[in-house]
């Protein structure tokens, strides 16, 4: 398979799994489309040889937390447009206060914990992503699960 | 978090990225982010070399007309402004990027050098390198630290050093004045893909070194040849891919041999800093005159006994206390842990206190910390760790020593003769 057809297929597979992840650590809609562009790009000038398709989604999601970490790092106010305008919640009475909750968290727990709870990953493997130690990791989860404990045990009561 | 799936399963990208995705190309030039702020960046630049030029003529010289960033991003080498070392003007270069710093409402650019940096190719040479006979040494404070820098403002806004731990030395001549420093800083996980940089200063002279790598590049910024180098390579934590890039600079400057070396999983970060240290210090130099010696003590505590040299320490020849035994750096992970006082680790230079512990296999230039199996928490020899104090919350079948504060699950025999603490000490609760 040439490179061409080689990134057609990560895009295809990946895209829209960098993009929530860099929408959930920058949670600004253009900054995360410039982290999914700069993953495939690294990705085509590194070529890396990837193991198994854990590897090689891990190795692209590394990259994306990476150039979301630099863009936090440059910022010095949070992006204008609020998330929720352009995505809306369900009106479900309760989702929309539970997504302003997290994204309300500290840029390291929403990220530990998009990749906890929505991409499945343990915090030993969310450590390896982020750079981090797995205690780091798991302290994170539960700073982010006390102030998301009110939104949490509706959902377990439901 | 139901919800939040079912939100995030709805986030998709939206067509015209994934047209943009699945055309792009490995260019020599990468449209980075930069390209959409195009027009932007070029007024900025404008702005900014007025800006620059004001707060700094010397660098402003040097700046590449407005265009610039339109054309090349941040990490993006242009070799046709690659300015041969020795040409009797400084060329322009292409900036790496600015920063902005806002001080009383007032907003000011600083634009960034960029640097070309040779690639090692994984060649490197080991040297040994000692501080002078009849020097002296201390640790360095963080307000020593801030203040050798230009102050705390410098190394948050300047040089983004915020978030570091930073320890370092310094080391004066015999007769007072000032020989040079080693600072290090290390963001997150020191045994993972840290952010780590060395910093060191010295009068004179480049800084020595214990590692030099062939393949650097030779530049001239502002007047001053900067030498610079990278190498990049893959370790694997958890078994899990992670890329370390390398960026070191040297060059001399005003009397003062500087040598900067960042390293990083994100290289752009890693250049960044570097273009902002070498900007820092060429702009402002250093003042190790606000560093006093006071406190500082003999490098080499053998000095004057007839049965030692100077340089690494033989401890079977020499050593001031001859009921200590040998202490070898690399069993100081194992104890005993018996430095003697006053020791200085041949591989570092880290002055290591007495009785403690150096972690000189990794050379990593501090002690060893103690890791909490539970929470991930680094804490120092001797101390007693509490979950209250990482904020892990514990399980409900775990016990917390009353005497130590270590978590352990219920069932599980605790013993004081752990690693982490010396006392002899059994609790009956686990």
């Amino acid at each position: 398979m040439n490179h061409s057809n080689r990134l057609e297929e990560l895009v295809g597979k990946y895209e829209n799994t960098l993009f929530r992840a860099s929408l959930a650590i920058l949670g600004d809609v253009q900054e995360a489309e410039d982290a999914v562009q700069e993953t495939f790009l690294r990705y085509l000038e590194k070529r890396p040889e990837f193991r198994d398709g854990g590897h090689e989604k891990a190795w692209l999601l590394k990259v994306a937390a990476n150039r979301c970490k630099s863009v936090l790092r440059g910022w010095k106010r949070h992006p204008a447009v609020e998330l929720l305008d352009i995505y809306p919640a369900p009106d479900d009475g309760g989702s929309r206060e539970l997504l302003e909750a997290i994204l309300a968290l500290p840029a390291n727990q929403r990220a530990a914990v998009h990749l906890h709870y929505y991409e499945g990953y343990t915090s030993e493997e969310i450590g390896a992503i982020l750079g981090q130690r797995p205690g780091t990791v798991r302290s994170h989860l539960s700073r982010a699960r006390d102030a998301l404990r009110r939104y949490l045990s509706e959902e377990e009561g439901e | 978090m139901k919800r939040y799936r079912t939100f995030m399963d709805g986030v998709r990208v939206s067509d015209t990225l994934h047209q943009r995705l699945r055309e792009l190309k490995n260019p020599g030039k990468r449209p980075v982010p930069w390209a959409k702020y195009g027009t932007m960046a070029a007024a900025l630049a404008l702005v900014c070399g007025v800006t620059f030029m004001m707060v700094n003529p010397a660098l402003a010289k040097t700046r590449q007309p407005a265009s610039a960033p339109e054309n090349v991003g941040p990490g993006e080498p242009d070799i046709a402004t690659a300015e041969p070392v020795g040409s009797a003007e400084p060329a322009p270069h292409i900036l790496a990027g600015s920063y902005e710093v806002t001080r009383d409402g007032v907003t000011t650019s600083y634009l960034l050098p960029y640097i070309i940096y040779g690639d090692t190719g994984g060649a490197e040479t080991t040297l040994d390198w000692d501080v002078p006979p009849g020097a002296v040494k201390r640790e360095l404070t963080g307000e020593d630290i801030a203040a050798l820098l230009g102050g705390e403002d410098v190394l948050a806004d300047h040089l983004a050093w915020d978030g570091y731990q930073l320890s370092g030395w310094a080391a004066w001549y015999g007769d007072g004045s000032f020989w040079g420093a080693y600072i290090n800083g290390v963001l997150g996980y020191a045994g993972g893909a840290a952010d780590q940089f060395e910093f060191a200063v010295t009068a004179g002279q480049l800084p020595p070194t214990c590692i030099a790598y062939p393949g650097s590049a030779e530049q001239n910024i502002s007047g001053v040849i900067v030498t610079a180098d990278k190498r990049d390579w893959e370790t694997h934590i958890f078994d899990w891919p992670t890329y370390i890039h390398q960026r070191r600079v040297s060059f001399l400057t005003d009397g003062y041999g500087y040598r900067f070396e960042m390293s990083s999983g994100d290289p752009d970060l890693a250049e960044e800093l570097v273009s902002r240290l070498v900007r820092q210090v060429i702009d402002s130099g250093v003042a190790p005159d606000r560093l006093s010696s006071e406190g500082a003590v003999l490098a080499h505590p053998w000095e004057g006994d007839p049965n030692t040299g100077v340089g690494e320490p033989n401890w079977n020849d020499g050593v001031p206390d001859q009921d200590t035994p040998a202490y070898d750096p690399r069993e100081a992970a194992d104890p005993p842990y018996n430095a003697p006082a006053g020791y200085t680790c041949p591989t570092c230079g880290e002055t290591i206190p007495a009785g403690t512990a150096h972690d000189c296999a990794m050379c990593d230039s501090y002690p060893l910390p103690h890791i909490c199996e539970i929470c991930g928490e680094a804490y120092p020899e001797g101390a007693a760790h509490s979950h209250e104090a990482c904020g892990y919350p514990l399980a409900p079948d775990t016990h917390v020593c009353e005497v130590c504060g270590q978590a352990v699950p219920v069932g599980m025999e605790h013993s004081h003769q752990e690693d982490h603490h010396r006392e002899e000490h059994h609790s009956e609760r686990h």
